[in-house]
């Protein structure tokens, strides 16, 4: 007949596995679980992380959807925009688009904000003289300011620019679009409103864009 | 004649638990003593709306409000002073999980910065609301 294991000894591998395992959970959590981000800059030991001040947004561009249509045969293009243009003498079948895209400052930092695509009208459209255009303006009253002294903003109607339809800026040489965007409710939404030309013999197909928001606080 | 020792099957379990309770804790401690030079915990959200906002605030990863089908980025900036290159590599948890994309691992050579983009990239389909989790950013030794 055999002999059982005794219960002192089960009860001495079962401590020494509860101190293994709470020992090794201490060490574990001591080291990696309490350094959490508490501020701009952590700085614990010599390894370090910085979350920047930077921050972007990719719309896009079938998002603000013209749907699929045609540019009629007695027609050399057909322009369409998001404040409900849609040119029924040149176009055909395109949705009436009434809304572009908002930008919101949600943060608790006043930013400037770039813009930019990654296509002109001839990469994103084709054909003959196509045009890719945007303009800018506040939605919420004086959102857009010029920069004041420090990190404030100073009303400034005309500080957002361009607020007429102007060709896109490419990724390589952004629109500097709102030197102060105010952070604070109700000032903090930016209208951007999209306009195109699709010339008879532009590209066919789906046709996509992306247009980049990239604020940086001030 | 010497008896042998037989072990019942609740003792069995019992010592079963407890190996692996011992094999998860020195996995712990290895990882914790040798593997893993530096480790940061930062918490991520983002709203899914449908409207576009960012947020710059520097103590979280705030993707702030973003809309199906758009996609919000936040930059991270990486250093370490440690006698030789350090592997960095990420992971993330929560319910924004599926909407994060992270950089690859990278080697990171001592006083050298490294710029990461990390974005949130909202599926068409994603309901509306709030979404939590964390990042972790591990320094480990090669």
């Amino acid at each position: 007949m055999g002999e059982d294991i005794s219960n002192r000894a089960l009860i001495a591998i079962v401590i020494f596995a509860l101190v293994i395992s709470l020992f090794s959970t201490g060490v574990y959590f001591l080291k990696f679980r309490g350094d959490t981000i508490s501020g701009a800059l952590v700085e614990q030991a010599v390894a370090r992380i910085n979350i920047t001040t930077r921050a972007s947004i990719n719309f896009t561009i079938n998002l603000v959807d013209w749907g699929s249509g045609y540019v009629n045969d007695t027609a050399s293009f057909c322009q369409l925009n998001t404040e409900g243009l849609n040119n029924n003498l040149n176009c055909t079948n395109f949705s009436t688009v009434t809304e572009g895209l908002r930008i919101e400052n949600d943060g608790n930092r006043n930013v400037e904000l770039n813009v930019s695509s990654n296509n002109t009208a001839a990469q994103f459209l084709g054909g003959t003289s196509p045009a890719f255009q945007w303009k800018f303006s506040n939605n919420e009253s004086d959102s857009c300011g010029s920069k004041g002294i420090g990190t404030n903003c100073v009303t400034n109607a005309s500080a957002i620019q361009p607020q007429s339809y102007t060709s896109v800026s490419t990724t390589s040489n952004p629109a500097f679009v709102c030197p102060c965007f105010r952070a604070n409710n109700p000032s903090d939404l930016l209208n951007l409103e999209l306009q195109i030309r699709v010339p008879s013999d532009s590209y066919t197909g789906l046709r996509e864009s992306t247009i980049t928001a990239v604020a940086t606080a001030i | 004649m010497k008896k042998k020792k037989v072990i019942k099957s609740n003792q069995l379990i019992v010592l079963m638990v407890c190996a692996a309770l011992v094999a998860v804790g020195l996995v712990m401690l290895f990882f914790s003593l040798f593997a893993i030079y530096k480790a940061y915990e930062v918490d991520m959200t983002v709203f899914v709306s449908n409207a576009s906002g960012f947020n710059t605030d520097t103590d979280m990863l705030n993707f702030g409000k973003a809309a199906p089908g758009n996609a919000n980025s936040r930059m991270m900036v990486m250093s370490h002073d440690y006698k030789k290159p350090l592997l960095v590599s990420f992971r993330k948890s929560g319910n924004i999980s599926g909407f994060v994309d992270l950089p690859e691992e990278f080697y990171l050579e001592p006083g050298l910065t490294k710029e990461v983009s990390i974005n949130a990239i909202i599926p068409i389909e994603a309901q509306q609301g709030r979404y939590d989790g964390k990042l972790t950013v591990y320094f480990r030794r090669i």
